[in-house]
């Protein structure tokens, strides 16, 4: 009996494990001198012909080796990593990616196809951020092609800054808040903009979206303004040329406020900081020019915050998710057609108030 | 062959604090494979505290158990309230139950294993693997798995506090959180509510190791808090995860908490999300073995109790349970339609039991007193 039963436990566990062992452990090959991994992928073009894009990467990243541009015509994402593969020497690995530049054109035709295909891969981290570029990318990427030129990698760490402490200087997005955005549902992402023009990569502004096509950007003191707007920032100068005056350090807490009938909005932005520059800073003698001063820069404020939502009254998109605010605990959600019949016609309330620090120190 | 008492027990101290450890352990396992068809809707959080009042309610019947004598006398407080062929077959009843339960959490646990840590190995070795770690630990006894929950608890709830910067991410708002009531013509959500319940269970099959935890009046107590614990972090794991997706992205995510990890960044080491599931891993691993060992003294109970335990009648255990569960992975686990057959299988034998189980018991100490008196 005993020797039946050990010879059933034998067989049993052998039976087991050979079973297991059907299934092969194979590990993929990560030894550091034989992979390449890339930070960003760049997509261009697409729809022209036959719906190909360009894909290009930049490679080896870090190492003080001659770079080079990588660079296919595929119609499938995947298909240029693929394709990458077979024209490099070492295997590229997307686990590091951090960026995705994809084309002004490509961005106006949408952008889920792709994103989804980034998103589906579980190497890539949801912390990728997303660029819109405008211009020749790749041409700015052969003007970096030297041994101690890590463009790939610099332009990761300015991301990497300006999105940490949100210093509040450029629009900085990554592929989970973008989804976010989009998944929310009345509101709309928005990414930053960059031009490549020639060596340089120039931040251009915000690019906005209806759900996932852009539609429209903005530059300058727009930018500025929907930074402010855009939850409770910190920017850095608000730079307003009109006015010849810099503010500087400014922290926004804004209050917005949506009617229970959605007829209009108010929106209060109370705004610190202190005047950084001014044509003549010296020109301010007295508190009563301080207080016009700050009066005009108020009134000068309120109304470009009302000409930008304007815009995006008109262009019947919410990219500062104002729709969020619609919901209510004990009520039904609204619908998105809902949403942009009224906030097409909101009409708009805004008050900023500035609380600058008193000039010292001038003459 | 060396003669080894599984089952034996040595010491007589108080330990209620092992059975809220184990209480919360065993109810936090299922979190991660089963929330995410679970909880996508704002209003589902009051599911959660729903049914952490329903599973008081079955805690509190099973506190009744632990005061009862019957409870510290391991198989003869069985035997006196049930008669020998009543322990026959319950424990045969019992069998499928814990082959399942076994089965469901170590194929689930293998598949976000082998999703994110290791993509190009087989889902099977990311079973044999654990199966011989918790035989292993199944091969320490009763006594010292009963004593191990304390080590098992301090090495996993650390886990819960992580998940605070989510909290904290700029891109929240209370809004993601709305509507607190089910408006409309929404589906009605019992199968969710099951869903949470099952979440809930486990503790029933603390009536079978009751021996080594010397039972107590107070065992209520001890159970009341562990069982608030585990919605508190049920809750606060929902919570940030709402927070994070927002209730329309969630549905989309099949594991939003370990995906919620990967989201962290450390400067050492990026890939937190590997830490976490392995850090998750401690709780199965121990429930595994904890189960090996009742699927274990069950089929004793089936066969000769008088002999003493074996080396070799724990490892058939395991192989036992091995070899229900490696055939399920292999051919009947495919993502989709077979693999929420076994969450819909587990979710109705998770509730059953956890309903029926100390309702069987309450009944049988009731008539039992009946009869005496």
């Amino acid at each position: 009996m005993k020797r039946f039963v050990r010879a059933t436990l034998v067989l049993l566990s052998f039976s087991l494990l050979t079973f297991a062992c059907s299934c092969v452990p194979i590990p993929e090959n990560n030894i550091i001198e034989e992979i390449t991994p890339i930070i960003f992928w760049s997509v261009q073009g697409g729809g022209e012909e036959d719906g190909k894009i360009t894909i290009s990467t930049l490679v080896p990243p870090l190492i003080k080796v001659k770079k080079r541009v990588l660079s296919l015509k595929v119609s499938l994402l995947n298909e240029g990593n693929k394709g990458f593969n077979l024209t490099y020497y070492n295997e590229l690995k997307a686990g590091q990616i951090r960026l995705l530049f994809v084309d002004e054109a490509y961005a106006k035709r949408g952008l889920t196809r792709l994103i989804n295909t980034v998103l589906t891969d579980p190497n890539i981290s949801q912390r990728l951020y997303l660029v819109i570029t405008k211009g020749n990318f790749n041409q700015f990427l052969a003007k970096h092609l030297g041994e101690t030129d890590n463009i790939d990698y610099y332009l990761y760490r300015m991301f990497k800054h300006y999105e940490k402490k949100k210093q509040g200087e450029i629009t900085v997005v990554n592929l989970h808040q973008f989804m976010k955005m989009l998944y929310s549902q009345v509101s709309d992402p928005q990414l930053p903009v960059f031009r490549a023009e020639g060596e340089q990569f120039l931040y251009e502004g915000t690019a906005f979206f209806d759900r996932d096509s852009m539609v429209a950007e903005i530059r300058g003191k727009d930018d500025q303004i929907n930074q402010l707007l855009y939850r409770d920032r910190f920017v850095r100068y608000l730079v307003l040329p009109d006015l010849a005056v810099t503010l500087g350090h400014i922290r926004a807490h804004t209050h917005k406020k949506l009617t229970p009938d959605l007829s209009s909005m108010s929106i209060e932005i109370d705004v610190k900081g202190r005047i950084d520059e001014l044509d003549s800073l010296a020109r301010i003698e007295d508190n009563f020019q301080f207080a016009a001063l700050t009066q005009k820069i108020e009134r000068y404020l309120e109304e470009n915050v009302i000409r930008l939502l304007s815009q995006m009254q008109k262009l019947q998109i919410d990219p500062l998710q104002i729709g969020g605010l619609t919901a209510k605990p004990f009520s039904k959600p609204i619908t998105r057609d809902t949403w942009d019949r009224h906030w097409s016609t909101m009409k708009i309330n805004v008050k900023v108030r500035l609380h600058l620090e008193p000039l010292t120190k001038v003459k | 062959m060396q003669a080894i008492s599984l089952f034996r027990k040595t010491s007589h101290q108080e330990s209620g604090f092992y059975a809220l450890f184990l209480t919360n352990r065993i109810q936090m396992l299922y979190y991660m494979i089963v929330m995410p068809s679970a909880l996508v809707q704002p209003y589902m959080l009051l599911a959660i505290v729903a049914m952490g009042i329903a599973s008081q309610f079955c805690l509190y019947m099973l506190s009744k158990w632990f005061a009862t004598p019957y409870a510290a006398q391991g198989y003869q407080g069985f035997e006196k309230l049930f008669g020998k062929r009543g322990i026959k077959i319950l424990a045969l009843a019992s069998l499928p139950l814990l082959l399942l339960k076994i089965s469901f959490i170590s194929i689930s646990y293998a598949e976000i294993m082998q999703q994110f840590v290791f993509p190009s190995m087989d889902r099977e070795w990311h079973i044999v693997f654990p199966f011989i770690l918790s035989c292993y630990l199944a091969l320490f006894g009763m006594e010292n798995m009963v004593r191990f929950v304390t080590i098992v608890f301090i090495g996993t709830i650390w886990i819960f506090f992580l998940y605070t910067p989510y909290f904290l991410v700029q891109s929240n708002s209370i809004h993601d959180l709305y509507p607190l009531i089910p408006i409309g013509p929404e589906p009605f959500a019992w199968k969710s509510l099951l869903l949470v319940f099952s979440s809930f269970s486990g503790p029933e099959f603390l009536i079978a190791i009751s021996y080594w935890l010397n039972p107590q009046r107070k065992m209520l107590k001890y159970l009341t808090i562990a069982n608030a614990i585990s919605v508190g972090e049920y809750l606060f794991i929902s919570i940030a995860s709402l927070l994070f997706y927002g209730s329309k992205y969630l549905p989309t995510i099949k594991y939003p908490n370990v995906e919620m990890g990967r989201y962290l960044q450390s400067p050492v080491f990026e890939r937190v999300d590997i830490i976490l599931i392995s850090a998750y891993s401690f709780s199965f691993l121990y429930s595994i073995a904890l189960f090996v060992l009742m699927i274990y003294g069950a089929s004793r109970l089936l066969g000769k109790t008088k002999t003493n335990t074996t080396l070799i009648g724990l490892i058939v255990s395991g192989c036992a349970a091995m070899a229900v569960t490696l055939p399920i992975s292999k051919w009947f686990w495919e993502p989709g339609l077979e693999q929420s057959f076994w969450l819909d299988l587990q979710m109705w034998a998770g509730s059953a039991t956890y309903l029926l189980v100390p309702l069987l018991v309450w009944i049988a100490i009731k008539r039992k007193a009946r009869t005496t008196s």
